[in-house]
């Protein structure tokens, strides 16, 4: 390797020789797996284009934690932006979260559509006129809800935890 | 044919890829998965939550992808994130985060494990100083298997991105690195930089 500055951060050669020895041999020992590789490549497909991200107000996991080991248990997320609310109740049933939102827009939410990712799902739904939406039968894991609102800014929730 | 690859400064990656370029999101994601494994596996989680992690990390990095007002410092944001998420994903499966994180003289590669990962080294000494690895402390294993999975240029940041207060990073990296010399020399080995072959002390001592 040519960028060996000797020094670097402190460290002298024999250090870097070092370094470098044990990198050799943590690959051998615990490499990464091809499907992480491959995996971290397709996960482009997620990338945010054109969708404006909501902030979290307040993320729910002590709930969760309060009471781990009873069943089903439910956690409570809110996000904003602007005017613009999500709540969303995730409740966990076997291995699966059931996800319950209420969108409240002051421009109305009306042909809103709302969209749920995982990194291995989609689902689609419609609000009630009341803003009110159910997903069921989501796999654990990351999920995002993003938020198609006609000709007004389309939002996404950041990726938060479902379980 | 793009001219997207390892050489290409993070600062045109990372500009291409929140354009949509999907090779230059490649090359970041080449060169910086193993960073993220290592973390998660420095954390001891099992595979399939390792993979969590780093799932978890790129999946940040992408909602945050025209949101890095600084390139160069992508490494240090990855290992803090990727740190952050195999905590997620520990405390998620409910093990005691805390007592982890505690120094206490436990060891994150157990010697065993160590044993059994020596079948897949080539060389003698090789084995030896992976089962000396596994001897150190779990602070000493933590921050050499992050260090020994970055890039040069980036030892600093990456560094710095553990929870470690910043002037004690060099002592603790120093001290990590001779208890591990250390360990090599009480076994007979020796890591000189010089030879593959192990030196035996009491040969040479009959000789």
């Amino acid at each position: 390797m040519s960028d060996r500055p000797r020094g670097s951060f402190g460290l002298d050669d024999a250090d870097l020789e070092l370094l470098d020895r044990l990198s050799t041999i943590a690959s051998a020992v615990d490499p990464v797996p091809d499907h992480v590789r491959e995996m971290s490549r397709a996960l482009f497909a997620f990338r945010n284009v054109d969708a404006e991200l909501m902030e979290v107000v307040e993320l729910d996991g002590d709930r969760l934690q309060a009471v781990r080991g009873s069943a089903p248990t439910s956690r409570m997320h809110f996000f904003e932006f602007g005017e613009l609310s999500l709540d969303v109740e995730l409740t966990m049933t076997g291995g699966f979260c059931e996800v319950v939102g209420v969108v409240a827009d002051p421009g109305g939410s009306v042909g809103t559509s709302v969209t749920l990712d995982t990194v291995s799902a989609s689902f689609t739904t419609m609000p009630d006129e009341d803003g009110r939406f159910a997903v069921r039968n989501v796999p654990t894991g990351m999920v995002r809800i993003s938020l198609d609102r006609g000709s007004r800014p389309k939002v996404t929730t950041p990726w938060f935890d479902a379980g | 044919m793009s001219q997207l690859d390892r050489q290409t400064e993070l600062s045109t990656l990372l500009a291409a890829a929140s354009e949509g370029d999907h090779q230059a999101w490649n090359v970041i994601t080449d060169r910086f998965t193993n960073l993220l494994w290592s973390v998660a596996r420095s954390y001891r989680l099992g595979h399939d939550d390792a993979a969590d992690a780093v799932q978890n990390t790129w999946l940040r990095l992408l909602e945050n992808l025209t949101k890095i007002d600084n390139p160069e410092a992508l490494p240090g944001w990855l290992a803090t994130t990727a740190r952050r998420e195999a905590l997620g994903v520990l405390r998620r499966r409910g093990r005691d985060v805390l007592t982890r994180n505690e120094d206490t003289g436990t060891d994150a590669v157990d010697p065993e494990a160590a044993e059994l990962d020596s079948a897949l080294l080539d060389s003698e000494r090789d084995a030896q100083l992976w089962a000396c690895y596994a001897q150190l402390p779990d602070r000493c294993q933590q921050l050499l298997r992050v260090l020994m999975a970055c890039d040069r240029p980036v030892y600093a940041e990456v560094a710095e991105a553990f929870d470690m207060p910043i002037g004690s990073i060099g002592p603790t990296r120093m001290r990590c690195l001779e208890r591990l010399r250390r360990l090599m020399d009480e076994s007979g080995y020796t890591f000189d930089g010089q030879s593959d072959r192990p030196r035996d002390r009491h040969r040479e001592a009959r000789t």
